[in-house]
């Protein structure tokens, strides 16, 4: 709860994980612009360890990438049990999308996405996920 | 009348003598004055009675010596003057008388001699028995004259003469031999008819015995014959009675003979006349009758059946019937012609006989042959099929007479043709069930097509198949191959192997089917059998599960590369945006609008591929293909421009929807159109149809491009098959085509001739 406080008093944070470069490199750019504080991660145990120090306010990970795959969300979910998990997922089909959400995602997005649309999600969630609720 | 006569003359006999010496003691008595020496007159008129001619004269003579004796004898008188004249004058009419008698006499003899003839001659006519009259009259004065001649009588009077030249010209010109004997059987006249019948000249044959005339082993009979014949009352009769008469000629020949012999009694010799004639021909005629009655009787005899002769009655009550009825009814010839027990009507089976009578009574009322099969019971109670034939016999008047038929046993032949029809009726069967379309073609032709084949060429009635080319019903590109297979047949090759060939049923729907053929010869030539299996069911199968391998690969690459390329396209759209967000300058905006659009193109793309690869099942819902058509065409407006390519299109109005998702449809038209504008790099035309057919529509993309290769064709479909160059086609473009065309229920064929151009040819399921 002090943490949402936190978050929404000072600058969101925003963790971005994705192993390809420049797509992380594009999200940094967006999302930078907008004012949350970012952080990045390369593959799925780098952002296991950045959710154990701290649990950002939100989750903007990729799936398919080293450490990622199916169990990927469910380990995640057991260290941030609250944050909201965006999912991208290059040309994932109808079944991945309901498995990911089932695993405890907020939200699924095929690549490519307009990053537009990625927007509106994430400060959709942030502002009316669990951190809305506890406030 | 000739007892008066006798009396007569006996009477005259006495009466002339005593009369005259009656007159002359009379005359001596009375005076000179008187004259009764004219009664001299009386004695001289009864010689008339006397035979002989001269007797008138004679007596004359006495009397005019007694008259004068008489004057002499008495006193002379006074009156002497007188009585010489009165003596003169009586002396002069006596003379007168005399003579007068004398000459009459001589007129009565001549008289009774002619009556004599004619009555010898009437006596001879009613002996002679006519074959003919004018043969008769030449037979009885050739009798006369031969007679005559023999007895050397010369004095044939004048008449007799004349027609004793004519007679003899009668029977020289005789159609038939004329023979004469005389009582020791020798010729005493022979005519020139038998001159040439037995080849004997008359000068050869006059006073030789008959006999020679005869065979050796007749001749006694012959004559034991002739002698009999000649001490009968009869004057005449025809001869062979008793048995054949033959002849014998010169050259030794033996020949038939018919005869008839007459005999006449000249002076108490008897002679026999002959009249013969060859009966050689007549004879053959007779025999040849009588050998054709034979072989009649015999054939009829031999006959499987019987022949009859009825009347037109109910009962078919029969005048005439052969043996061969027994053979056939049981029932004897005895039975039905002369005891009546049974009748031809009442063997018949009662549930033919009103038919056959009505057959044969149109049949006669039309004065037509009739000819009919029927049913009889025969005696035994069995039951035979019978086959009749027959005809009405009409008498002169118009009238039917009778029937006259002919009946036979068909039992067997029935039995046969039963037997037959059973086994017709089990292969026509075996036939149409055979799960294997069946064609019999003949030249080129249909003649034979069993249900399934009727079935597989989409037809309802065998006619509609009948008589047509066979190439109608296969497909244009197995032509040439067909051609082959049949010019082997015909070439005597026994049969051809079992090929895969692609029919076209008159709905123009192609079927896959396996062909096998083999070579027959009939009564009418050889002819093929085609044997037809539709495997498109089979192929479908094949395909589907070679498909669904390629799908399952598929699948796994468009999920893999989906992902590499997720990533990059992510990351081109981002940017792109991203600068979008930041550039003012409109050039740069549009350019970077672009990109977005290219992008999302892609993903679209992608996203089509990994659905069709991931097989998500099409949303089909009534669509109208001139839309899809339409807008990928707007969306390849600029492609097509820079490339020279011109479109032509020609879409039927108003055209029936097609049940369709339209997603795969555009990505259908999107796949072709890229096809087309590839296969036109330099530009071309591009044609764009879209036209009804029955239950279907038909979308066909044609480029003037340069075509595509006949072994490469086969591949078009493939996945991953590219004529590409490398990164520019993804080798799945047509096959995702067909894959959404299949799911569609519907075809997609390709046509292709090299630097001519290509065309697809889709056919789609109308939507109602």
């Amino acid at each position: 709860m002090r943490m949402a406080t936190v978050a929404k008093e000072k600058t969101a944070v925003l963790l971005i994980v994705e192993d390809d470069r420049e797509m992380r490199s594009l999200l940094c750019d967006e999302f930078c612009g907008m004012g949350y504080q970012l952080r990045e991660a390369r593959d799925g145990d780098e952002a296991f360890l950045s959710v154990l120090q701290s649990v950002p306010d939100a989750i903007l990970t990729d799936l398919r990438m080293p450490a990622g795959g199916d169990d990927y969300i469910g380990r995640l979910r057991t260290v941030a049990p609250r944050c909201p998990i965006i999912v991208i997922s290059a040309f994932g089909d109808a079944g991945l999308k309901a498995q990911v959400l089932k695993a405890g995602a907020n939200a699924y997005f095929d690549k490519p996405v307009h990053i537009a649309d990625l927007k509106n999600c994430v400060q959709q969630l942030l502002n009316h996920g669990p951190g809305a609720e506890s406030r | 009348m000739k007892d008066v006569d006798c009396f007569v003359m006996r009477v005259v006999h006495w009466t002339i003598p005593l009369l005259t010496i009656g007159i002359f003691v009379v005359d001596l008595l009375t005076p000179v004055g008187i004259a009764v020496s004219i009664l001299y007159v009386v004695p001289l008129l009864l010689t008339v009675f006397r035979s002989k001619e001269q007797e008138s004269l004679y007596f004359c003579g006495l009397a005019t010596s007694l008259l004068w004796l008489g004057l002499f004898l008495k006193p002379p008188g006074s009156l002497l003057l007188y009585g010489v004249l009165n003596r003169t004058l009586g002396t002069l009419v006596l003379w007168i008388l005399a003579l007068g008698l004398t000459r009459f006499r001589r007129l009565q003899h001549e008289s009774v001699q002619a009556e004599r003839a004619l009555m010898s001659e009437r006596v001879e006519r009613a002996h002679a028995e006519g074959l003919m009259m004018e043969a008769q009259q030449a037979r009885y004065y050739a009798d006369r004259e031969a007679v005559r001649a023999v007895v050397g009588r010369k004095e044939a009077e004048e008449q007799l003469r004349v027609s004793q030249l004519r007679l003899q010209g009668i029977i020289e010109s005789a159609m038939d031999a004329i023979i004469t004997v005389d009582e020791d059987q020798k010729v005493v006249l022979f005519n020139r008819a038998a001159e040439q019948m037995f080849g004997y000249s008359t000068r050869e044959v006059i006073g030789q015995p008959l006999d020679r005339f005869l065979p050796a082993r007749y001749r006694e009979g012959h004559r034991h014959h002739m002698r009999g014949f000649g001490q009968s009352g009869a004057t005449s009769r025809k001869m062979g009675k008793l048995g054949m008469v033959m002849g014998l000629r010169l050259n030794g020949e033996e020949f038939p003979i018919e005869a008839s012999i007459s005999h006449i009694a000249v002076e108490h010799k008897k002679y026999y006349t002959v009249i013969l004639r060859d009966i050689t021909d007549r004879k053959r005629t007779e025999d040849a009758h009588q050998e054709s009655q034979r072989q009649l009787s015999t054939l009829i005899g031999n006959l499987p059946g019987f022949v009859y002769r009825c009347p037109n009655d109910r009962d078919w009550t029969f005048d005439y019937l052969s043996e061969g009825v027994s053979d056939l009814t049981g029932y004897t010839v005895r039975e039905y012609l002369v005891e009546r027990s049974t009748s031809y009507s009442d063997n018949t089976h009662p549930g033919d006989r009103e038919r056959v009578r009505q057959e044969i009574q149109e049949a006669v009322a039309q004065r037509r042959p009739y000819e009919t099969t029927y049913r009889i019971f025969t005696k035994l109670g069995e039951v035979k099929s019978v086959w009749e034939r027959g005809e009405g016999i009409y008498a002169t008047d118009g009238t039917l007479s009778y029937l006259e038929g002919f009946v036979t046993d068909i039992t067997e032949r029935k039995r046969a043709e039963h037997l037959l029809r059973q086994s017709e009726e089990r292969y026509r069967r075996l036939i149409a069930i055979s799960p294997y379309a069946i064609v019999v073609i003949r030249s080129d032709r249909i003649l034979f097509a069993n249900d399934q084949a009727i079935k597989l060429f989409g037809a309802v009635k065998a006619d509609e198949i009948l008589s047509r080319s066979v190439m109608d019903l296969f497909h244009p590109d197995y032509h040439p191959a067909i051609r082959e297979s049949i010019h082997e047949l015909v070439e005597g090759r026994p049969q051809v192997p079992m090929l895969e060939e692609k029919l076209v049923t008159l709905s123009g729907r192609s079927v896959d089917a396996e062909v096998s053929a083999a070579r027959f010869v009939d009564e009418e030539g050889p002819a093929i059998l085609v044997m037809l299996r539709d495997i498109s069911e089979r192929k479908r199968l094949q395909e589907q599960l070679r498909k669904t391998e390629r799908i399952a690969e598929l699948g796994t690459v468009a999920s893999g590369m989906a992902h590499e390329i997720g990533t990059p396209m992510n990351v081109i759209l981002g940017r792109a945006e991203y600068l979008m967000d930041r550039v003012t300058e409109e050039p740069i905006k549009k350019g970077l609008q672009t990109i977005i659009t290219q992008v999302e193109r892609i993903t679209r793309v992608m996203n089509q591929l990994l659905s069709f690869a991931r097989r998500k099942a099409p949303e089909r819902v009534a669509l109208d293909l001139k839309q899809v058509v339409e807008d990928s065409l707007e969306m390849f407006h600029e492609r097509l421009a820079r490339n020279q390519i011109q479109v032509e299109l020609r879409l039927a109005d108003p055209c029936p929807m097609v049940l369709a998702d339209a997603d795969q449809m555009s990505q259908v038209m999107i796949n072709l159109v890229m096809n087309a504008v590839h296969a036109m790099p330099e530009g071309g035309t591009l044609r764009v149809a879209l036209a009804p057919e029955p239950q279907m529509v038909r979308l066909t993309v044609a480029d003037t491009g340069h075509g595509v290769p006949r072994e490469v064709i086969k591949k078009i479909f493939d996945p991953f098959f590219t004529t590409k160059e490398f990164g520019k086609g993804t080798g799945l473009g047509l096959t995702v085509v067909k894959g959404i065309i299949e799911e569609h229920q519907g075809s997609i064929a390709v046509e292709s001739q090299e630097g001519m151009g290509t065309t697809f040819t889709i056919l789609l399921p109308k939507s109602e």
